[in-house]
């Protein structure tokens, strides 16, 4: 199998390496923090050396205002779901490693966690994730027993998920861990 | 690591992963789907399910006879198989792993074989109310 993710762009789309870019979550612009308490907005592709990727036309912003609620780049409330083209990322999975075979997914999950112990949170964060199209509230998806469940897609050589995140710190300082993504074909 | 399911039908044939008509076909379902559809097609179910990895057999429960005595012996009404597939993503790393995970399906619980594709960490674990994808028609 093979994954892909794309950054969805204000403008367009690019491809990120997930092992030489990295997404930021920052208050009005690249590198700044994000209020104690409030939600980002801006999110941001860098590299590994934390040079902005992005410049002038960053990554959709999904800001959460309300468990169902959402400011995209900017703009006045407006209820979820999401658009699928205004959701920050792409995921997709494709079957190029598996001779090209039609498969079902299911229980696909996306969440974040401590990089250590999927089932820890990563601390000090809100992280809100929203599948684009699908979701019609936030959720927290942060540790794997509350990961955000991403709709079953039925039998295709490629399947796209379009996710909406958004993240808030709840204590001062910096953050680590990962963020995975799960899920099950045949 | 080499890794095929193997399997055993009602009628007595056997059927191996990635051979005859159970190769993997570009955009036709995978060979389990397809040996599923068979199934069904031919009232046909399966009596055992097995694992060879890199050589090594590891047989599930199965409708056969044991070689083992172990006391009461349950036997499976189906089987089911599915891959998990984990990445994780957007950190600045990227880390996949992929699983295959086969079960022998009870009246009440479930058995799951899972392998981790790359490095055959292994491991059993017993589920009830578990809904499969792509399971084998029951025995009736």
């Amino acid at each position: 199998m093979a994954f892909s993710l794309t950054a969805q762009l204000t403008t367009g789309t690019r491809t990120i390496d997930p092992s030489a870019n990295r997404i930021w979550w920052n208050g009005a612009t690249f590198g700044t923090n994000i209020p104690l308490s409030q939600y980002q907005d801006s999110t941001h592709i860098s590299d590994t050396d934390d040079t902005h990727v992005c410049l002038t036309n960053h990554v959709n912003n999904t800001k959460y205002l309300g468990v169902s609620t959402v400011s995209v780049n900017g703009s006045a409330s407006s209820s979820l779901p999401i658009d699928t083209g205004s959701c920050g990322l792409k995921l997709t999975f494709d079957t190029s490693d598996l001779g090209g075979a039609s498969v079902a997914t299911s229980g696909a999950t996306f969440y974040a966690y401590d990089g250590t112990n999927d089932i820890s949170p990563m601390s000090g964060v809100n992280f809100q994730a929203a599948e684009g199209g699908q979701s019609t509230h936030w959720t927290n998806a942060n540790g794997s027993a509350s990961a955000l469940p991403l709709v079953d897609q039925s039998a295709a050589t490629s399947h796209d998920f379009y996710i909406a995140t958004s993240v808030s710190p709840t204590s001062i300082g910096a953050k680590t861990g990962k963020i995975k993504f799960v899920l099950t074909y045949i | 690591m080499s890794l095929c399911w193997v399997a055993t039908l009602s009628d007595g044939t056997q059927e191996w992963e990635h051979e005859g008509e159970y190769e993997v076909l570009p955009g036709e379902r995978l060979p389990w789907v397809r040996l599923t559809e068979n199934l069904r097609d031919r009232d046909q179910h399966l009596v055992s399910l097995d694992l060879v990895i890199d050589g090594k057999w590891i047989h599930l429960p199965s409708r056969e006879w044991s070689q083992f005595s172990t006391g009461k012996i349950l036997l499976p009404i189906f089987y089911s198989l599915s891959y998990i597939v984990e990445s994780e993503i957007l950190m600045g790393i990227q880390h996949s792993e992929s699983y295959i995970d086969v079960v022998a399906h009870f009246e009440n619980f479930q058995v799951h074989l899972i392998v981790n594709a790359e490095d055959e960490e292994t491991w059993i674990q017993v589920s009830e109310d578990f809904n499969p994808m792509a399971p084998t028609p029951s025995v009736s």
